[in-house]
This record gives structure tokens, C-alpha cells and sequence, in this order.
């Protein structure tokens, strides 16, 4: 039985029916991580023993009487950020290499309560600070597709683990993209929730404003059952959001709905083959029975000018924290106070969290605060404002999830354009806290590299709502998968 | 020329810590009276990676309390801001304080002088914000020690207009505030056990100076309303010399020494 092309449901019934048990599928996928993760890197530490006990425990309580919850038995993956209790959690920092959280994230004390198995930690673009998960310190993840080619980031670890069929899903982040462009590069769905949907209490911060925790899986209706489970208010993060969590998975067509194609996300810029996916894709929408309506979005052009500055704003402020003295690295080469400082976040910190914190520390610093982050965070009302206003006209809004397929690794980098059209796709949406959805819509191939096959690399369609529309978003996302087939296709491994 | 026409120009900042269970921004027990080192923290207190701050209730109500005995107003809106610095008691590399829409604001408090006068010292805005922990540097080792019981603890920093004119309206003032906060069950005030904290700054202005005097003296790390008093008379008198000497006194932070009955930088 080949456990990785069965989604969530599939499995839930193969465990309620006894005929494989949460220790033997626990074994399965981890006998695929430890094949596979060799090649692809995209697990930073894996819990054998854990993940066997929290096993046996979900098989207890299988053979129990009563109703088996919806994850309970099936193995998980979650990104390098989620605080997991007496389970090392890096960041992909050197910084913090040997961390051993104290605590649970919210999220993970709920996927406890389901009794769902953690196997492992994923590896992400350090501190997420970036699109390729190549500023990891504990070296790149490969796209499954083509391990020439990068996976995206900063989920690059989530998104192949499930790509690749090493965990049937796993958990994500995002801040500007994190989620979706990582889901479109590796071929599989991916959920970012409306900002304050999911708890952040214990989930390494990035930026305050933005960070939205979110998931990676194989089809829209196994996110679907993985919203109901994380979304929620959470006393413990002040940000969370009271609207009830009961997502459907509702096989419906699309009469009657509005989705919005903006024109500033088909920019020059823009690969002439992914475009052809995406203009294919709203076409099944459109016999799905969606009207499709031209929109504009003019401020779509200073999403990366805010995100520029807002975002290492917030991140240098988030970092503060990490100077050895009650955790993670501290430099053995101190002779005075300052040095411990300097010292331990200059050896620990990658890069670019040293760019973002210079960076940040700038635009926040008295006289400049006002010319910089003050006038940022107004140019975002304008952004959030104009969302809200096209919302009044179409219930949702498609383009891709990224301009080009997977990049080869090295080339992202030394490719701003691409970069900059990159972010323009993602981040004004996240700076408006708004739900989105990646799916996958087909191949295209490469414009650069390696032809990895006659198909090509994935392409992703994205599905943006407004604030706590998850729903609607769904919606689209659920009935775009009955009538396609693309996100039961899998990389060929061998 | 005589001593009275070189005006004093005293502002009092004043900390005190709230009487609440648990911390400002966490369940973390507020207990300073811990036998131990290190015991009242949790993951928000030590500032671990991904915990969040959620806001003391009891806090918030207490501070509004002691805004309303001082007759300030309270906003209906408020917010917390980041204050960034570096140093071992401050876990997350910041204090949550609140800088520009401070919870309460523009106030008085009115005292009672020893000549049976009354005055209103007028209070600039009260604020919440979050204590640090303590730095311990145990003598003849090459370490320092950090024990963070008291960081996280909620404080009101209550902070008047430059209006003092001498060392007697300021212990007057201290002593008011602290019947109040004691009344009002916001705090036990007490300056020797550290519920209690005050930081003078004071400054002199020349004959006929319009306006306030081109620099300021603050001085911290003073244990009672009597040292507090000597400690301005002492700041008055120094820096009253130099004016009368042409002199503009430089404007630092001082500590109180006990010992030596001075202020020093």
C-alpha cells in the first residue's frame, strides 16, 4: 500500500477500519523521510522514538470505543518555527541550533489534542526570512520535481515534505508568501490563513503584523479539515480573531460567484507559459459557473515598497531577544557585556537577518521613524482600503501564486527583477491580512536550467478572499479540484 | 542677588508596582517576596521564542483607578509601544511601555505645605509599563547573575509637569501619592521594599529666565522620601553655585549615595 497518494480522509478511514495502525504509518513515512531526506534536505530534525510513542498512544486510543478525531494516528510535519516541547526547534538559525523549547505552540497542543503524530521539524529560509529556503544554516532543500531547482520558501521544508510524500501534511508559515509560493513551486496546496485565524503563541516571530500560520497538504478538502482544527481564538495570543471555525468541504459549483482577475498581477515580467496555466485555470472556473470580472488594484505597485520597510522593522524588533543569555548561542570569547552581544548574534545570525535588522533598526530610530515606518504603515491603509473596496464588487480574486516555475538554486539571488514581480503577487495581500489559497494548475517549463521533464515544473493558481472569507475561498479551491486533476500529481522520486 | 530669585525646577517621576496576581503581560505569579531566585517566570517572562504578551486586566483597571484619583483623564483609546535597549534584565530586548497615547493624562494632585497652603502639582499623564528583572553581580567572580522575578511585573510610571519649586512640595507629593495608591488598592508603595520608586530631575533657572532652563539633573536609585528630599536640597544648592558662576550644569543621570549624603555621576 502506498500510503503516500492517500489524503486525509482516506487515512482516517483506513485506521477507524483497523486495516493499518498509526505505528505501522508512522513507520512508513518514516522510513520515506529517512530515503528521501538525504537527497532533498527538507527535515531538519526527525523524532523517531517521539513520534513511535505518540503512535502507540494514538493506537490506544483508536481501539477505544468512540469516534476517532480527525488527525488522530496520522504523522505531521511542522516547520522549523512551531515551538515543540522538549523538541529541538532552530529557526534554521545557528543561533538557536540546540534550542529546546520549554513550551507547546497553541497550534501544536491542538494537534496534540488530536492525538496526530509529529515526525519531524522542516527546514525553512532562516527566521523565514526568504523566498528559496536557501539562507537555511543548515544548507538548501531541493525541489522534488528537480533537485536542481529550488522548493521555494520560507516553508520550502514543509512544502517538499508533502510534495514528495514523506508526511501526508505538514505545518507553514507565512509573512509575505511563505505559504503560497513554496505550495505553487512544489506542485501541491497550500493555506494561508486570514490574519489572526491561527494562534501565533509559539511560533517564532518574524514580523508581528504579518506572520500567519498556515498549512501545507495535498488537496484542498485535507486543508479544510486541518482549518477547523487550528483556527481559532486563543487567549494566549491577543490577535486571534472570535469567528467560529466550521469549514465545509462543500461540493458545490460556482454559480453566481464573482471572481476578480487583477490586472497588475499579470505584469510584464510575468512567464508566458505560467500565465497560459492560470488564463486555463479561471477558464475551468468560468464553466464551473463563475463570472469573471477584470479588476484594478493601482497600489499593488507599493506592496514591496511597505513590506520593505514594515517587515524588517518588525524583524529587528523580533530579534532583539536572541543574545545567548537565556538561550541559544552565546559566544565562548566575552570579556565584557557589550561582547556577549556583538558577539554571540554576529556568530549566530545568518545574513540576511543581519541586512533586516540594520535595516530595521533604521527606519524605527527617532528621526526617521515618521519619514519611514510611520508613512509605510499609512501607505498599507491604502492597500488594505483598496482591497476592501474590490471586495465590494467580487467575492475573490485569482492570479498566480508566482511569475516563473522553480528557479535553480543559486539563481534566486542574483535575480531582483524576478524578485520584485515575486513579491508583488504576495505581499500586499498579506500586508492586508487577508486568506488565500495556492493550488496546483498545471506545468510549465523552465525558462533556465535543467528541463526536469517534457512537462515541466509546477505552476500555482492563488485564490485570495477578503478578511475571514476562508470559506469562499475554499469554495473556489474544492471546486476547482473536482473538475482537475493536478494536485494528484506527484514528482517522480526514483 | 538672592537665593530665592534662582528658581528650582523639580519634576517627579514616579514608579509604582501594581497589586495583581500575575504579571502585566503574563500568568506568571507577581510575588516579590520570592524566597528564591527565578521562580516567577514562564516562557512570556523569559522571553522564550514565539510567546506573546496578553495585558493584566486588574492592571489596566488599577491604572485607570489611580488616573481617576488624580483627576486625569482616561482615554477610551490607548496602546503599548516597544522601548529597544540591550541589558541582561530585559528578556525580550525591549519594554512594552506606553509612549505617546499613555493610559491617563493631565492630572494634579493636591498637597497641603508646611505653611498651610495649598498647592496643585499638575500631573503630565500616567502610564503602564512592564519591570525589569534584577542584575545581580555576586563580588570577586567573573560572572553576573540575573534573576527575573521581577521582570514582567506591571508598574505605573506617573510622571508630573516641571511645577515642583522645592524639596518639601516634593516629599509632600510623594507622601500624598503614596496615601492614594495605598487607599486605592493599586499599589503598597513602599519605597525601602522597591513597590515604590522615584526620579527627580532638577534643573535651576536664572533670574528673569523665561521658560525651562537649558538642561536637567535626574537622579535615581534613591530608597526614601528623606533621601529623596536631600537629594534635591543637595542638586539645588550644587547647581545653584554654578549658575551663580556663569555656569550651565551639565545634564546627566546621577545615583544618590547614602554613605556620603551627595549626588554623583
Amino acid at each position: 500500500m502506498n500510503y503516500e497518494h492517500l489524503d486525509l480522509s482516506e487515512l482516517r478511514v483506513k485506521l477507524d477500519k483497523k486495516e493499518v495502525t498509526s505505528v505501522q504509518l508512522t513507520e512508513y513515512f518514516l522510513a520515506r523521510i529517512e530515503k528521501l531526506n538525504p537527497a532533498l534536505n527538507a527535515f531538519v530534525t526527525v523524532v523517531r522514538a517521539e513520534a513511535l510513542e505518540q503512535a502507540r498512544e494514538a493506537d490506544a486510543y483508536i481501539s477505544s470505543p468512540g469516534e476517532n478525531p480527525p488527525l488522530c494516528g496520522i504523522p505531521f510535519a511542522a516547520k522549523d518555527l512551531f515551538c515543540t516541547l522538549g523538541v529541538r526547534t532552530t529557526a534554521s538559525s545557528k543561533i538557536l541550533d540546540q534550542y529546546i523549547p520549554p513550551y507547546d505552540a497553541t497550534v501544536i497542543v491542538k494537534l496534540k489534542e488530536q492525538r496526530a503524530v509529529l515526525v519531524g521539524k522542516t527546514n525553512l529560509d532562516q527566521f523565514a526570512h526568504g523566498s528559496s529556503t536557501e539562507t537555511s544554516a543548515f544548507g538548501p532543500t531541493k525541489n522534488p520535481w528537480d533537485t536542481t531547482r529550488i522548493p521555494g520558501g520560507s516553508s520550502g521544508g514543509s512544502a517538499v515534505a508533502v510534495a514528495a510524500g514523506m508526511v501526508p501534511w505538514a505545518l507553514g508559515t507565512e509573512t509575505g508568501g511563505s505559504i503560497r509560493q513554496p505550495s505553487s513551486l512544489c506542485g501541491i496546496s497550500g493555506w494561508k490563513p486570514t490574519y489572526g485565524r491561527v494562534s501565533r503563541h509559539g511560533v517564532i516571530a518574524m514580523a508581528s503584523s504579518l506572520d500567519s500560520p498556515g498549512a501545507h497538504a495535498k488537496s484542498v478538502a485535507d486543508l479544510v479539515t486541518l482549518a477547523n482544527i487550528i483556527a481559532g481564538r486563543d487567549p494566549k495570543d491577543s490577535t486571534t480573531g472570535d469567528r467560529s471555525t466550521n469549514y465545509e468541504v462543500r461540493m458545490k459549483d460556482l454559480k453566481g460567484l464573482r471572481i476578480g482577475v487583477p490586472k497588475e498581477y499579470f505584469p510584464e515580467g510575468l512567464q508566458d507559459e505560467v500565465k497560459q496555466r492560470v488564463m486555463e485555470a479561471t477558464e475551468e472556473l468560468r464553466k464551473l459557473g463563475a463570472e469573471l470580472v477584470e479588476v484594478e488594484l493601482p497600489h499593488t505597485k507599493y506592496g514591496s515598497l511597505v513590506y520593505a520597510i514594515v517587515a524588517p522593522a518588525e524583524i529587528a524588533s523580533n530579534l532583539s531577544r536572541y543574545d545567548g543569555i537565556r538561550y541559544g548561542h552565546v559566544t565562548g570569547d566575552a570579556k565584557n557585556l557589550l561582547e556577549v552581544y556583538e558577539k554571540s548574534r554576529s556568530e549566530g545570525f545568518g545574513d540576511e537577518a543581519k541586512r533586516r535588522i540594520m535595516t530595521g533598526t533604521y527606519v524605527l530610530s527617532a528621526g526617521y521613524y515618521d519619514a519611514y515606518y510611520k508613512r509605510a504603515q499609512k501607505v498599507r491603509r491604502l492597500i488594505i482600503n483598496e482591497f476592501a473596496e474590490v471586495f465590494k464588487t467580487v467575492d475573490v480574486l485569482v492570479a498566480p501564486s508566482s511569475p516563473t516555475v522553480a528557479n535553480t538554486l543559486g539563481k534566486a539571488a542574483d535575480d531582483p527583477l524576478f524578485g520584485y514581480i515575486a513579491d508583488q503577487l504576495n505581499i500586499p495581500s498579506s500586508l492586508a491580512g487577508l486568506p488565500a489559497l495556492s493550488v496546483p494548475c498545471g506545468f510549465a517549463r523552465p525558462l533556465e536550467g535543467n528541463q526536469p521533464s517534457l512537462d515541466g515544473m509546477p505552476v500555482g493558481l492563488q485564490i485570495i478572499g477578503s478578511q475571514w472569507s476562508e470559506q469562499k475561498v475554499f469554495d473556489v479551491g474544492l471546486a476547482y479540484q473536482t473538475v482537475t486533476d493536478w494536485h494528484r500529481k506527484r514528482p517522480n522520486l526514483e | 542677588m538672592s537665593q530665592e530669585e534662582y528658581k528650582p525646577v523639580i519634576g517627579l517621576e514616579v514608579h509604582i508596582q501594581l497589586r495583581t496576581k500575575s504579571k502585566m503581560f503574563g500568568s506568571a505569579r507577581n510575588d516579590q517576596n520570592a524566597d528564591q531566585p527565578n521562580i516567577n517566570i514562564d516562557e512570556i517572562v523569559t522571553a522564550q521564542p514565539g510567546s506573546l504578551p496578553v495585558a493584566n486586566k486588574e492592571a489596566i483597571r488599577l491604572a485607570a483607578k489611580m488616573g481617576l484619583a488624580l483627576h486625569c483623564t482616561i482615554d477610551e483609546w490607548s496602546k503599548f509601544d516597544r522601548k529597544h535597549y540591550f541589558y541582561p534584565d530585559l528578556p525580550k530586548g525591549y519594554q512594552i511601555s506606553q509612549l505617546d497615547q499613555p493610559i491617563a493624562k493631565e492630572g494634579y494632585l493636591e498637597i497641603i505645605k508646611s505653611d498651610g497652603t495649598t498647592k496643585k502639582i499638575l500631573i503630565q499623564r500616567a502610564h503602564l509599563e512592564e519591570d525589569a528583572g534584577k542584575n545581580i553581580h555576586p563580588d570577586g567572580l567573573a560572572y553576573s547573575l540575573v534573576d527575573y522575578n521581577r521582570a514582567g511585573t506591571p508598574l505605573l510610571e506617573i510622571v508630573t509637569h516641571p511645577c515642583i519649586e522645592s524639596a518639601e512640595e516634593a516629599r509632600k507629593y510623594l507622601e500624598e501619592l503614596q496615601r492614594i495608591a495605598r487607599y486605592v488598592g493599586a499599589s503598597d508603595a513602599d519605597m525601602e521594599k522597591g513597590s515604590m520608586r522615584c526620579e527627580p530631575s532638577i534643573s535651576v533657572r536664572m533670574p528673569g529666565e523665561e521658560g525651562l532652563p537649558p538642561y536637567k539633573c535626574e537622579v535615581k536609585n534613591i530608597n526614601s522620601f528623606k533621601f529623596v528630599e536631600q537629594a534635591i536640597k543637595y542638586e539645588i544648592a550644587r547647581q545653584t553655585e554654578m549658575r551663580k558662576a556663569g555656569l550651565v550644569p551639565k545634564q546627566v543621570t546621577m545615583g544618590w549615595s547614602e554613605r556620603e549624603n551627595i549626588t554623583v555621576e
